[in-house]
């Protein structure tokens, strides 16, 4: 047996190097997300689609696939901020946020989320509204609530 | 789907592909209209299975493929003939290689 297709599991270290080798190359990617830190907006086992920044510049509210330089791996966070060359990043369901990154850090933003078989809309309008509200941490304040309206119902 | 392989046919590799090697995993990557599929479509080789990848130039017959494989794994020419022609008509019906000749 020379190969295998036996659903393949890559993350970390490994996995950031694969998704660079492809985006490098200027090509979209599609992948699996594991984690909360982006709830309600991606949540775990999402399909997102990873579009490289090309001639766009990484605008405040995008949703962007960044490299960790600490622990060389990809993070799914969202720009609330932008100051002349740095872009900070957090994720929409934490209190802190991951710190600032410079562009070539970034590796593209996220232009599609697949949940369910279904696709959710992203769109510029909803995404700064969303690095707004992530700002002001109001998607982790919101958090206790959530859980009530399930338990209420 | 029926694969016509025959032991002097010369494959070539598919543009739609990204290959790479990350430590000792030689990992296939489809493009699917243009879009790399890292969550369920990646096919990965082992180190006999990249070896023979590196020789599908285009150029390459399978039979000198098995020979040179035969005498680098000092193995039996008819297993690796075997495992080489499983191999390709995998590659073959992923749509990763292509046949040239």
């Amino acid at each position: 047996m020379m190969g295998d297709t036996q659903r393949l599991k890559i993350s970390g270290q490994n996995f950031q190097r694969l998704i660079t080798c492809v985006t490098e190359k200027d090509v979209c990617v599609t992948f699996k997300v594991t984690g909360k830190s982006m709830f309600p907006n991606i949540v775990n086992n999402d399909i997102l689609t990873l579009v490289p920044y090309k001639d766009r510049i990484p605008e405040v509210g995008d949703v962007v696939g960044v490299i960790n330089s600490d622990t060389s791996q990809v993070i799914v966070h969202r720009i609330i901020k932008k100051t002349d060359k740095q872009f900070l990043i957090k994720g929409d369901n934490v209190f802190k946020s991951d710190g600032f990154f410079l562009q070539k850090s970034i590796i593209g933003y996220i232009c599609r989320i697949k949940r369910n078989k279904k696709n959710i809309l992203i769109n510029k309008l909803k995404n700064k509204r969303n690095a707004f509200l992530s700002q002001l941490r109001i998607f982790c304040l919101s958090k206790p609530l959530f859980y009530f309206n399930i338990i209420k119902y | 789907m029926n694969i016509d392989i025959k032991i002097d046919s010369i494959f070539t590799i598919s543009e739609n592909i990204i290959a790479k090697d990350i430590e000792g995993q030689f990992m296939i990557v489809p493009l699917i209209s243009g879009v790399g599929n890292l969550d369920e479509e990646m096919f990965q080789l082992n180190s006999t299975g990249s070896a023979v990848w590196d020789m599908l130039d285009g150029k390459t017959r399978l039979i000198d493929i098995v020979l040179h494989l035969s005498k680098e794994y000092e193995a039996d020419h008819e297993t690796i003939k075997k495992d080489v022609i499983v191999l390709i008509e995998t590659l073959v019906e992923k749509k990763f290689i292509f046949k040239v000749t």
